[in-house]
């Protein structure tokens, strides 16, 4: 072995103090009489010299411009809920900010689409982020169902993509998100059947839109399988309508007002005695709110996008996909009686990250 | 003036509702935090989007900033996870053939020479791993101790010292294939491109 001359990874393990004791000697005796490995190692402080001689790089201008647009809009999105927030009392109104003027290009649709899309069909404009992306369209800002004292059913501003082509209604800041587990094996061909099946169990959709869930019992595993965890975290997310500073201060580290509350939890459903247990592949998902939001805004590109009802259930689509763990995704569409769904892989990353696209139409 | 607050100051007006305070601290570092996103990511139009949701979401979760670690700590941390996860996300397109703008490295002081030694260094660079390029780059790049590093990624000391000695082993031996005084009789230790680790990642998934 001495005799070996030394790999690089030696030589920077050397470098860096990270070889043992024992062997540490022995590279240096070896370095010592080889002209071959002291040239390797030098070569590894090189690379170091050249690191460091880097030029420096300042931020370009055109990218400054970007940042600080970004972040006025998400400080006029702030001062927006905040002057909404007081209003609770009163009849549902709705204001029309048209932001185009000042934001131009805030945040270009790009990083949001590029994935590879697996007989999906192309949507332009799905990476409208409502709250912030203003491409150029009007954003409308309305009030659905205002019960000051509900925490529940009291939704902020509901923020919709005034535009033609955006493929997602984002959820009222403090709308609910269902989690499912039904073991359902979803396909092509019965994907909206069991899709209409799910939002039939889980909730009703009432005229707006908006989802009620009727679900009350906790399915087997239920909450102490961890899909319950969001309740704590969202108890303050009942209140969030209450202030804006409040909604704020709650804040996520990664998700500010991350609507997940359903009577101040994380919904569990399943379909009664058909709920099974969630694939293994998919706990990790199924049991972090944030993960679930996250992997939501990968799949959409949408940086705000909740999700209304979240199945951890399986996908065919032989050859490639036999009862694979999936994640049905699925939202609400602008398109009245229809909703959005997304079937993704259980990391929600990776190239198959959206297995299969569908619009449903809802009976 | 605001703008001679501590960085704590300023997060702590901007969480009160200050609407000035964000930009005022952003504004400090944004050549740093920039400067870690191009290099950690290697094209200027990744670094901007990840730089844009770093941004966005501190300027949401400033409010969880628990004050253990300097506010710069917690800035590098939240645009370094957002590059590692946009070069997460990005791992998902075929290995694309490599677009090193010249046009996008400052040429300034540096002589023709240099500014090839530049770009040979920052394309092997681009060829690490995500989790070495950015502790690398933090280190040996930007400069910042190895303990700080280790913060900014919430991992050991002693892990980021092996990752830069992993990264460090691996320009070598490319930057070396490029350099023919020394030709390289050790050719393992190949570069396997993100995308084909993380198809290995999922591989079960397609029975």
């Amino acid at each position: 072995m001495t005799d070996d001359h030394l790999s690089l990874d030696d030589l920077a393990e050397l470098d860096e103090g990270l070889l043992p004791p024992e062997r540490t000697s022995a590279v240096r005796a070896h370095l010592h009489g080889c002209s071959q490995c002291q040239a390797r190692a030098t070569s590894i402080a090189d690379v170091r010299g050249r690191l460091a001689n880097l030029p420096p790089v300042t931020m370009p201008a055109d990218v400054k411009a970007r940042m600080d647009q970004a972040i006025a809009a998400e400080r006029d999105v702030a001062a927006g809920s905040a002057s909404h927030a007081g209003e609770d009392e009163e009849a549902p109104s709705a204001a029309v900010v048209d932001l185009s003027s000042r934001t131009p290009d805030v945040m270009p649709a790009r990083g949001s689409v590029k994935r590879p899309a697996f007989g999906r069909p192309s949507m332009p404009a799905i990476a409208v982020a409502a709250t912030f992306v203003l491409a150029g369209g009007a954003i409308i800002i309305g009030h659905a169902n205002h019960s000051s004292s509900d925490g529940a059913s009291s939704g902020g501003a509901s923020v919709t993509a005034g535009q033609e082509g955006g493929q997602i209604v984002l959820p009222e800041s403090t709308a609910n998100l269902t989690l499912a587990h039904t073991g359902t094996t979803y396909t092509t061909t019965d994907i909206g059947t069991s899709v209409q099946g799910l939002l039939g169990a889980a909730s009703t959709l009432d005229t707006n839109g908006s989802a009620q869930p009727t679900v009350g019992e906790s399915p087997t595993p239920g909450p102490s399988d961890g899909v319950g965890g969001g309740a704590a975290q969202s108890t303050g997310g009942a209140r969030a309508s209450k202030s804006a500073k409040a909604s704020r201060k709650r804040s996520q580290p990664h998700r500010s007002s991350a609507p997940v509350t359903s009577s101040g939890s994380l919904n569990a459903a399943g379909s009664g005695a058909s709920a099974k247990p969630i694939p293994k592949a998919l706990k990790p998902l199924a049991t972090s709110r944030n993960k679930i939001l996250d992997c939501a805004r990968n799949i959409t590109g949408e940086l705000d996008a909740v999700p209304l009802t979240v199945d951890f259930a399986r996908w065919s689509n032989p050859p490639v996909y036999k009862h694979a763990p999936s994640a049905i995704f699925i939202f609400r569409s602008p398109k009245p009686n229809t909703v959005v769904v997304y079937v993704t892989n259980p990391s929600c990353s990776g190239n198959d990250i959206v297995r299969e696209f569908a619009q449903v139409p809802l009976p | 003036m605001i703008a001679d607050l501590g960085d704590s100051e300023l997060l702590s007006r901007h969480v009160a509702g200050d609407p000035e305070a964000f930009g005022v601290l952003v504004d400090r570092h944004r050549d740093r935090l920039w400067a870690v996103a191009l290099r950690t990511l290697g094209h200027p139009e990744d670094a901007a989007d990840a730089l844009q949701d770093a941004l966005l979401s501190a300027y949401r979760g400033a409010a969880g900033f628990r004050g253990g670690s300097a506010v710069t700590t917690w800035l590098h941390r939240i645009v370094v996870n957002a590059c590692l996860d946009l070069a997460r996300r990005r791992a998902v397109r075929p290995t694309e053939p490599l677009l090193l703008d010249p046009a996008s490295e400052p040429a300034g002081r540096d002589r023709l020479g240099d500014q090839e030694t530049s770009l040979a260094v920052l394309a092997a660079l681009r060829t690490l791993p995500s989790d070495q390029a950015a502790a690398i780059v933090l280190v040996d790049i930007e400069g910042y101790p190895v303990n700080e590093v280790a913060e900014i990624l919430e991992v050991p000391a002693g892990t980021i010292k092996s990752r830069c000695a992993r990264a460090r082993a691996r320009l070598a031996e490319q930057l070396s294939d490029l350099d023919p005084r020394r030709s390289s009789d050790h050719p393992g230790n190949e570069s396997a491109p993100l995308a084909v680790k993380d198809e290995a990642q999922y591989g079960e998934e397609h029975p």
